[in-house]
């Protein structure tokens, strides 16, 4: 397992920078390096990698995806199946996710939403680990206004 | 490497401040799980008989569990794990929030710190990085500080933070460790050997997954499970179940009792439901166990009610992986300061078992002890001491520096917790529990000690529910209320997995309760297994209330691991980690007999009113059944060489 950077590398850095476990290592303009031992195989640094220098855990070539076109996918929450467990927050290797609840006392339910945007990586452990499935990953590109919206969470308003 | 556990632990000597990783052959685990399984295996073999609770030797250890991060349900809790300096044998205190998890994502399945360091130092691991950063500034701050700073050091997010509070570094017997917020893993004294060994915290921040053999499996499971939690019917309020209770107490029958519908009561008010009903049934002791709910009526707990605290609370609050959510948090208004509803068990031990009717001071005296890191329990239980005292005279104003320690002035019991945590004057004399504080006053005082091996008992009365006054004297750790009783036998529903284990009658006279029989003996110890396997799973108790047919523990457990074995095997490796925690003892010289419990809990003399009225129970003869029940010696408790060897333990641990 473990992702691989292969000699295309041109030493932009980006992935060390996205890496969420700064398990990537190298110096700028030279190859860098994955410390196998240490990566979650998450995607990031294939998915940024302008250069298409990094191999997949199965050795697979990564496609570069366009962030600033915002097609990396990022986590809608059903919150009727949510059972605010908060395995979403705790998978999340990149610290993105919180929880939020409404000032009303009739709701004391916890909701989990993408808190800093910025910070995703759409790796997809969220919707992974949850156990009763209520994430789903979706680009911002191909959401609606409504799923938009929802990205801030279930009070955006009130928050 | 195996599924479901990391396969390495993480070792950290204090004293000379290096840290290494040890491997775990996954047979190991197939021996003893992970969690307490893999600590009582460790420990056993490892802590020096003899060796200072407080000392160099004690080996401290955060565990998680095996079903941790797996996909599966009330699986987030861990364990903090050594000897114990307040029974001198295996320590052990269990704890929800977010810390287990946190634990497996650092790579690792353990953290365990041996030596004393020469200053204050937390551990800090990091992207999976560790290392030990002083603690000079943190000293002295209380638990839920010390992980607001530790946060904000890590721009706020994805730290999970243990710690200890002031009575953990004073070294109080009776500090335990918290994490989240004052949320704490409280009993057998654990707080103190961290503040032994100068380690304030432990924060932990990994990004690293949880391998897992079958997650669609477990998922499916997951789903079934969640459905029966998610059943949320109109219920009775506070004041209906208070009443249900009195109806209860009055009928001379019992009904076996389904975790269906206390899953709904921690539904609607958490573990405070219990807040009423309990008192009304006989359960919950009160005034130091000599009084009953004459003395604590409707017309006082309704003061304590469980509407007065969930009213105030603003969200609930889960542990990690919890689709229940029993916890709260309170609202910060001029009463209330914010931070986690108070649970039940510190409700009655600061209210019922003081005569305290005052909620606002058990909630200040809650939020004063998770702060301090101090237990609840046996704070609550060691004041009920000391008040007794002082009304027999062994105690008199002068040794209280003041203070009027009658039944239920709750301004001199806030005022003499806040003496404990400092060890102020007579605080200082009550700061390690009753079973101390009454060897220092002499002259009889320990017949006012309501411990067992120097556990304070929780809220639960062995005269009501038998069960619980077994489990209070016959574990190797003592006076838990987590472990068994006849009520909790009838939740787990074990016999619907394990057809060798006695099913209960739907519908009993109360007094068939207190004969001793074969079946009862095969329920109390199939709970102590039971519960190991629980502990080494990271699986939370009020899950498992719901039964194994609605939690399917078994059924997560060999999809998570891959392995392919029966629920009638993992109760055998419960077997063995409760003989492994006995063999601890034994090797520490505690002698089992030692941890019956006062015998004013057991009923002896029995009680002249209330609930409990002409109750006693024989509980000589169930330990000495119960032992038989695990191949130990019945007459002394002690697991004999053949029984170590069929379990696969060393007779002759090093040292």
């Amino acid at each position: 397992m473990a992702y691989k950077i292969i000699d295309r590398c041109v030493g932009c850095g980006m992935c060390r920078k996205i890496c969420p476990v700064a398990c990537i290592a190298g110096r700028p303009r030279k190859l860098h390096e994955v410390d196998r031992q240490r990566c979650i195989d998450c995607g990031a640094c294939g998915r940024i990698c302008p250069h298409g220098a990094v191999l997949d855990h199965l050795g697979r070539l990564c496609e570069r995806i366009r962030r600033r076109a915002l097609q990396w996918e990022k986590p809608l929450f059903d919150y009727e199946r949510c059972m605010s467990c908060s395995a979403c927050i705790d998978a999340c290797p990149a610290n993105c996710l919180a929880v939020t609840y409404s000032q009303d006392t009739q709701d004391r339910k916890a909701y989990p939403y993408l808190a800093d945007p910025t910070a995703c990586i759409a790796c997809q452990f969220c919707a992974l680990e949850c156990p009763v499935d209520a994430v789903a990953m979706k680009a911002e590109a191909d959401m609606d206004e409504t799923q938009k919206k929802s990205l801030d969470g279930p009070f955006a308003s009130s928050v | 490497m195996g599924h479901a556990s990391m396969g390495k632990i993480m070792w950290v000597d204090l004293g000379r401040g290096t840290i290494k990783i040890e491997s775990i052959p996954d047979t190991l685990y197939q021996k003893v799980l992970s969690g307490v399984g893999l600590a009582a295996h460790l420990l056993y073999e490892r802590i020096p008989s003899g060796a200072d609770p407080l000392g160099p030797d004690n080996i401290l250890g955060f565990v998680s569990g095996l079903l941790t991060g797996t996909g599966s349900l009330f699986t987030g809790r861990w364990m903090v794990t050594g000897k114990s300096p307040l029974t001198g044998g295996w320590g052990d205190a269990n704890c929800g929030g977010n810390f287990s998890p946190a634990i497996k994502r650092c790579g690792v399945d353990g953290i365990f710190f041996t030596g004393i360091s020469p200053r204050p130092v937390y551990l800090w691991a990091d992207k999976g990085r560790a290392e030990l950063r002083d603690a000079t500034e943190l000293w002295g701050r209380d638990t839920v500080e010390t992980e607001e700073i530790l946060k904000q050091q890590a721009d706020g997010r994805g730290l999970r933070v243990a710690c200890i509070g002031p009575a953990g570094e004073k070294q109080s017997l009776i500090a335990g460790v918290a994490n989240d917020g004052g949320r704490m893993a409280a009993r057998s004294g654990l707080g103190a050997v961290m503040g032994s060994k100068r380690l304030k915290a432990v924060a932990l921040s990994g990004g690293q997954r949880i391998p897992v053999h079958d997650r669609e499996t477990i998922k499916t499971l997951s789903q079934q499970c969640n459905e029966a939690v998610q059943f949320h019917p109109p219920f009775l309020n506070g004041i209906m179940m208070a009443y249900t209770g009195t109806l209860m107490r009055l009928l001379p029958m019992q009904m076996a009792f389904d975790g269906m519908l206390y899953k709904l009561m921690l539904d609607k008010y958490g573990t405070a439901s219990l807040n009423q009903i309990m008192v009304e049934v006989g359960d919950t002791p009160i005034k130091n166990w000599k009084g009953s709910n004459e003395d604590f009526d409707r017309d006082r707990s309704v003061n304590l009610s469980p509407e007065i605290f969930t009213d105030t609370m603003v969200v609930k609050y889960h542990c990690y992986s919890c689709p229940l959510g029993c916890g709260g948090l309170m609202a910060k208004n001029s009463a209330w300061s914010g931070g986690h509803k108070p649970e039940y068990e510190s409700v009655m031990a600061l209210g019922g078992l003081l005569l305290n009717d005052d909620a606002e001071s058990i909630y200040t005296l809650n939020d004063m002890l998770n702060r301090a890191g101090m237990d609840t329990i046996s704070a609550g239980g060691t004041v009920a001491f000391a008040m007794e005292c002082y009304e027999k005279g062994l105690l008199t104003r002068d040794d209280t520096g003041g203070l009027e320690l009658t039944w239920g002035n709750s301004a001199a019991i806030v005022q003499l917790v806040e003496k404990m945590i400092r060890r102020e004057g007579i605080g200082d004399l009550l700061a390690d529990g009753s079973r101390a504080a009454a060897g220092r006053i002499g002259r009889q005082a320990d017949r006012l000690a309501m411990h067992a091996g120097g556990q304070e008992l929780g809220m639960h009365d062995g005269r009501y529910d038998p069960g619980f006054a077994l489990h209070y004297c016959v574990e190797p750790t003592p006076g838990r209320h987590t472990i068994g009783s006849q009520m909790y036998y009838e939740m787990f529903r074990l016999w619907e997995r394990v057809p060798e284990l006695p099913d209960v009658s739907l519908v009993y006279t109360k007094g068939s309760k207190y004969e001793s029989e074969d079946d009862k003996i095969s329920a109390a110890a199939a709970c102590s297994r039971f519960m190991n396997v629980l502990n080494g799973t990271g699986t939370c108790l009020f899950g498992a209330f719901l039964g194994v047919e609605r939690l399917p523990l078994f059924e997560w457990l060999n999809a998570a691991t891959g392995w392919d074995r029966s629920p009638a095997d993992y109760m055998a490796i419960g077997e063995r980690i409760q003989t492994l925690k006995q063999a601890f003892n034994v090797k520490h010289g505690v002698d089992p007999k030692s941890f019956k419990a006062n015998p004013r809990t057991l009923g002896i003399p029995p009680q002249t009113a209330g609930a409990n009225a002409g109750r006693s129970v024989a509980v000589d003869a169930m330990m000495r059944a119960y032992w038989q029940r695990f191949g130990w010696d019945p007459a002394t408790g002690k697991p004999g060489e053949a029984v170590l060897k069929r379990w696969g333990i060393k007779t002759k641990p090093s040292d």
